[in-house]
């Protein structure tokens, strides 16, 4: 089998049947890196604001570990909600070591701002730049948590369901955290100027 | 090198890990293990907060709520030195540690902190009150309550604030040698029962019955002049064996007598 019609059949895998595979054979486990490396990425970016050479170093850690616990993946979990899982506990214990290496404004990209601004009703009416600044240097004085829940819920456009299951608390506790955490950044933006319809 | 060259070399750099250090997947059983060991560790420590509700259901059942004014100055100092602290502690303690091991079952994080606790709450009264009925309660605030150096059982507790004559306070069991009644204390120490025919007529009838008893008097050179007794019925809550004071109080005749009897004065207020 020539390597472009091996990765053409391994695209249509799910990823259970990959996870299956990559136990059989850790090739395989590379078409799941390959499948989900941008995503982690991006999302431990959103939680750590990391620069790219540390969060290569999480990365490096997040798939490891998940191969190592290929076994402990409960298939009634969806493969997606397990590995952000792993990458959210190692991001954020790395993130719990290393504060002072942030800069904040990693936390959110042009598309992210976009999506945050509208989601919490913020008013645009300021320059992009500087409302990119004040938002991710806002959402990066939030507590963890609802860093993590806010990022999940409007820019990963998780379920509650699929939170709960990263996060490890039930969906109730999600949907009160992510209404604090709205609550929150708009009185933190408040504060700074930043005004959102009601 | 940019971002996205790294994001290439990912796989190879994982994959060459991998191998190099020889990495496997951790087996299933180990997995498997790990789950079944907080379930067995959930299991068990709700069979003992059961165990703990059970002590401090036999404990609570046995405090006689009826008779503080004898040995207390009020309600509030009775209810801080009979509270059963260890019992109500180590139940707590169970209830959160349970919730606990079951948080860390593998979808044991599902289920809200609320629900999840009420469960366990009520399984461990359930469960506690199945070893009551089978006598562990006692079993447990007996034996293992008096080896916990803070803590004093509830029979212990009861025998040291009633053991008391010098208070006016006696219990243990009535006995008639033929000539007269005595009272023998949990230590077997044997007291002499004086006696009028002032004492009201239960009073009475529980000194010829005999048994258990508790008596509320005056430590005198001859003995234990009685005021007072009181049926012991294993539990603080009236009952038709045991008619309240209020019933009793115009038939005893002996107040005059008694006047200087802190407990019997108290009693009878």
């Amino acid at each position: 089998m020539t390597e472009n019609s091996l990765i053409e059949k391994m695209s249509s895998k799910t990823d259970t049947e990959l996870v299956i595979l990559s136990l059989e054979d850790n090739k395989y486990f590379s078409f799941l890196i390959t499948r989900y490396k941008q995503k982690i990425n991006k999302y431990i970016k959103r939680i750590t604001a990391f620069s790219d050479d540390r969060i290569e170093d999480i990365l490096q850690e997040v798939f490891i570990k998940t191969y190592l616990n290929l076994n402990g993946f409960n298939k009634d979990l969806s493969f997606s909600a397990w590995i952000y899982r792993i990458a959210h506990n190692e991001a954020v214990s790395f993130y719990r070591k290393n504060k002072k290496h942030i800069d904040a404004v990693n936390l959110i990209d042009d598309e992210d701002l976009e999506i945050f601004a509208s989601e919490t009703d913020i008013e645009k009416e300021f320059d992009s730049n500087q409302l990119k600044n004040i938002l991710a240097e806002t959402i990066n004085e939030l507590s963890e948590k609802y860093k993590s829940v806010l990022v999940l819920k409007f820019i990963e456009g998780r379920s509650y369901d699929e939170i709960s299951d990263i996060l490890q608390k039930p969906p109730g506790t999600i949907a009160t955290w992510i209404n604090r955490a709205k609550k929150d950044l708009r009185k933190k933006l408040d504060k700074k100027g930043i005004k959102h319809y009601e | 090198m940019n971002n996205k060259q790294v994001q290439n070399n990912i796989e190879t750099k994982i994959l060459e890990q991998i191998q190099n250090q020889s990495i496997k997947p951790k087996s299933k059983w180990e997995f498997s293990l790990i789950n079944i060991s907080f379930w067995v560790m959930g299991i068990l420590t709700v069979l003992l907060g059961a165990m703990t509700f059970s002590a401090s259901s036999y404990f609570v059942k046995n405090i006689r709520w009826d008779l503080y004014k004898a040995t207390h100055p009020n309600f509030l100092t009775f209810l801080l030195e009979f509270t059963p602290y260890l019992w109500i502690g180590l139940f707590i303690f169970f209830i959160i540690f349970t919730y606990y091991f079951f948080n860390k079952t593998s979808r044991g994080y599902k289920y809200d902190l609320k629900l999840v606790a009420g469960i366990i709450f009520g399984l461990s009264i359930i469960l506690g009150q199945v070893a009551s009925g089978l006598g562990l309660g006692q079993l447990i605030d007996d034996k293992i309550g008096s080896k916990i150096p803070f803590h004093r059982g509830i029979r212990i507790h009861n025998y040291q604030i009633w053991n008391n004559p010098e208070q006016g306070l006696l219990m243990g069991e009535i006995q008639f040698d033929g000539a007269q009644y005595i009272l023998i204390d949990n230590n077997n120490d044997k007291h002499l029962l004086i006696t009028t025919n002032g004492l009201d007529p239960l009073s009475w009838d529980l000194l010829r019955n005999g048994g258990s008893v508790r008596l509320v008097g005056n430590q005198v050179k001859s003995g234990f002049d009685v005021c007072l007794i009181l049926p012991e019925i294993g539990n603080g809550m009236q009952n038709k064996n045991n008619p309240n004071l209020d019933e009793r109080k115009s038939r005893i005749n002996r107040s005059i007598e008694c006047e200087g009897v802190k407990p019997f004065r108290r009693l009878l207020d």
